[in-house]
C-alpha cells in the first residue's frame, strides 16, 4: 500500500479494518489493532461481523452491526459500519469512535507507562537499602519489607500492561521454540519452588524435535511462562508435583497446566510467601494488618499478571482458557504456530514486485539467449 | 525438464517466482504451507524446492529444510530459502537446517533465476 495511504488510514480517529470476503484481514490502524486484538492475516472472529461483511461484498452495500472487540484480552461491544471495499471482493470496517471512559482509561495507561517507572526504581533502591542495613530482626520490618517488595511486584506488572496497551508494541519476529523456552523458565522459577516444596514433571505430547514453532516476541512470551509459572509455585501447597504438558494439535500449541492452580484465587493454605526475606514464624509474629496488606497485594499482582499474559497471548493471536476435567481445573495457554503475517507484508510484496520489475528486460533477454543459441 | 517446488504462503510472491521461473523451461508446483510443501515434496520429488522461512502452520521453512535433509528419500533436493530475516543468526539457522541457499527479501529474480541454474548444474 502506498506509505501516504498508509498513514492517512494509521491517523484516521475511528478504527479501520480493511478485510477480504472471507474474512481475512488485510489492514487494521492502531485503534483497530488495539480495539479488536485483529493484526493484518488474522480472521475475523466475531459470527456476526463475519456476516455483515459478507453481505456488504456480496449486495456491495453498507450495512451496521455491533461486534464483539477483543483487543487487551476483555471482551467489549463495538459499533461497526461495513462499506463495500473499493474491488468487489472486500470491505471496509468502520469501528465507531470510542466513548470518553475508554479515553480516560487510555491516558491512565499512558500516565502509568511514563510517570511510574522511575519512582518504582527508586523504591526498589530504598527497599533493597532498607534490608541491607545489618542488625535489622525487628519481624515487623521485615513483614513491611515483605510487603513493599509484593506492592512493588504488582506496581512493575501494572508499568508492563501499561507498555503493551497499544499493540503495535509487540511487532517482533523472533523465531521461538516453546518447549525448551518453558524449559528454560522453569529453570529459573525451580529454586523458587525447591524452597516451597514443590516439584514440577514437564513432559511434550509426542517428539521434542517435532513440535512447532512460532514467530512473535520471545521477550513477552517468556514473561508469559514466567507469570504462569510463578502463580502455579504460589497456589500449589507444599509436597505437590506441578504437571506441566506442551501438546501439538495440528497448527495450534498448548501448553497446560493440569490442576496447578494458575492465577486461582488465593494462595495455598500453609504455603510460604513469594519472596519471603521474612520466615514463616516472623510473618505470623507481625501484626495482622500488615499480613493482611501484604495479601491484597499479592492478589493484585496475581490479576495484574493474569491480564498482562491475556493481553500478550491475544496478541499472538493466542488465548488463555480454563478447561475442567472430572472436576479438576486445568489452565491452558493456546498458540497458533508459525508465523502470522505481518503489517509490514504489503510493503515487502510492493518492494518484490518492483524488483521483478527491474530485472524483466534482463530475464527476457536472458530467455531469448537461451532460445537461439549462437 | 527440471522440477521446482515452490513453498510460500503468500500468494503475491509466489505468483511472482512462478512468472520468473517461466522465463525458464522448469515444471512448477506449489504449495502455500509448510506441511503440505513437505508432503508434495516427498510425493513430487522436485531437484530443488524454493522455500520461504516464516509461514503459518505446523512448520515453518526450517523445519521443513531440515525434515528434507534429514530423509535419504530427499536429502538431494537442493533448498533455496527465501525470507525477510537477513541478520547473520538467521543465515546460521539456515545453514544449521541444511539449506543450499539463502536468498533475502526482496531478492532480486534474475540472482534467483542465476541461483538455481547454478544449484541445479551441480547437480547435473
Amino acid at each position: 500500500m502506498h506509505p501516504t495511504l498508509v498513514e492517512l488510514l494509521e491517523n484516521l480517529k475511528p478504527g479501520l479494518l480493511w478485510v477480504q470476503r472471507d474474512g481475512l484481514v488485510r489492514f487494521a490502524n492502531a485503534d483497530a489493532v488495539r480495539r479488536t486484538g485483529l493484526v493484518v492475516g488474522r480472521r475475523l472472529y466475531d459470527p456476526d461481523l463475519v456476516k455483515a461483511v459478507a453481505a456488504a461484498v456480496a449486495t456491495q452495500t453498507p450495512g451496521a452491526v455491533n461486534a464483539v472487540g477483543g483487543g487487551g484480552g476483555t471482551a467489549s461491544e463495538i459499533s461497526c459500519r461495513v462499506l463495500p471495499g473499493l474491488s468487489r471482493d472486500d470491505a471496509f470496517v468502520l469501528l465507531a469512535a470510542q466513548k470518553d471512559a475508554d479515553t480516560a482509561f487510555d491516558n491512565l495507561m499512558q500516565v502509568i507507562r511514563s510517570d511510574l517507572r522511575e519512582p518504582l526504581a527508586q523504591s526498589r533502591q530504598a527497599l533493597a537499602l532498607m534490608r541491607g542495613h545489618a542488625g535489622v530482626v525487628d519481624h515487623e520490618v521485615e513483614a513491611i519489607g515483605d510487603g513493599l517488595h509484593e506492592l512493588l511486584r504488582s506496581l512493575d506488572k501494572l508499568v508492563d500492561l501499561a507498555d503493551l496497551w497499544r499493540s503495535g508494541a509487540l511487532l517482533a519476529n523472533d523465531r521461538i521454540e516453546l518447549w525448551p523456552l518453558l524449559q528454560a523458565v522453569w529453570a529459573e522459577v525451580e529454586p523458587l519452588a525447591v524452597q516451597r516444596g514443590l516439584k514440577a514433571r514437564l513432559r511434550a505430547q509426542g517428539d521434542a524435535r517435532d513440535l512447532a514453532t512460532l514467530y512473535g516476541s520471545e521477550h513477552w512470551l517468556r514473561r508469559v511462562f514466567l507469570e504462569c509459572l510463578e502463580s502455579a509455585v504460589r497456589s500449589s501447597p507444599p509436597g505437590t508435583t506441578l504437571e506441566i504438558e506442551h501438546r501439538q494439535l495440528g497448527p495450534r500449541a498448548l501448553i497446560v497446566f493440569r490442576d496447578c492452580g494458575v492465577f486461582a484465587a488465593q494462595e495455598a493454605p500453609g504455603a510460604v510467601p513469594m519472596g519471603g526475606a521474612a520466615a514463616p514464624a516472623a510473618a505470623a509474629a507481625a501484626r495482622p494488618a500488615l499480613r493482611q496488606a501484604a495479601s491484597a497485594a499479592a492478589h493484585a499482582r496475581e490479576q495484574i499478571g493474569l491480564k498482562l499474559c491475556q493481553h500478550i497471548v491475544s496478541l499472538h493471536g493466542g488465548q488463555l482458557r480454563e478447561e475442567e476435567e472430572d472436576g479438576v481445573r486445568h489452565f491452558l495457554i493456546d498458540l497458533p504456530t508459525g508465523a502470522p503475517h505481518h503489517s509490514d507484508d504489503a510493503q515487502l510484496d510492493i518492494a518484490q514486485a518492483q524488483r521483478y520489475a527491474s530485472d524483466l528486460a534482463a530475464l527476457m533477454a536472458r530467455a531469448r539467449t537461451r532460445k537461439t543459441p549462437a | 525438464m527440471k522440477r521446482v517446488l515452490i513453498v510460500e504462503d503468500q500468494a503475491d510472491i509466489r505468483k511472482l517466482i512462478r512468472m520468473t521461473l517461466e522465463f525458464e523451461a522448469y515444471e512448477i508446483h506449489e504449495a502455500s504451507d509448510g506441511a503440505f510443501g513437505l508432503r508434495l515434496a516427498q510425493a513430487v520429488a522436485p531437484d530443488l524446492v524454493l522455500l520461504d522461512v516464516m509461514m503459518p502452520g505446523e512448520l515453518d521453512g526450517l523445519q521443513v529444510c531440515e525434515r528434507l535433509k534429514n530423509d535419504p528419500a530427499t536429502r538431494h533436493i537442493k533448498v533455496v530459502l527465501l525470507t525477510a530475516r537477513g541478520q547473520a543468526r538467521d543465515r546460521d539457522a539456515g545453514n544449521a537446517a541444511g539449506a543450499d541457499e539463502y536468498l533475502v527479501k526482496p531478492f532480486s529474480p534474475l540472482q534467483l533465476i542465476e541461483t538455481i541454474d547454478r544449484l541445479l548444474e551441480a547437480t547435473a
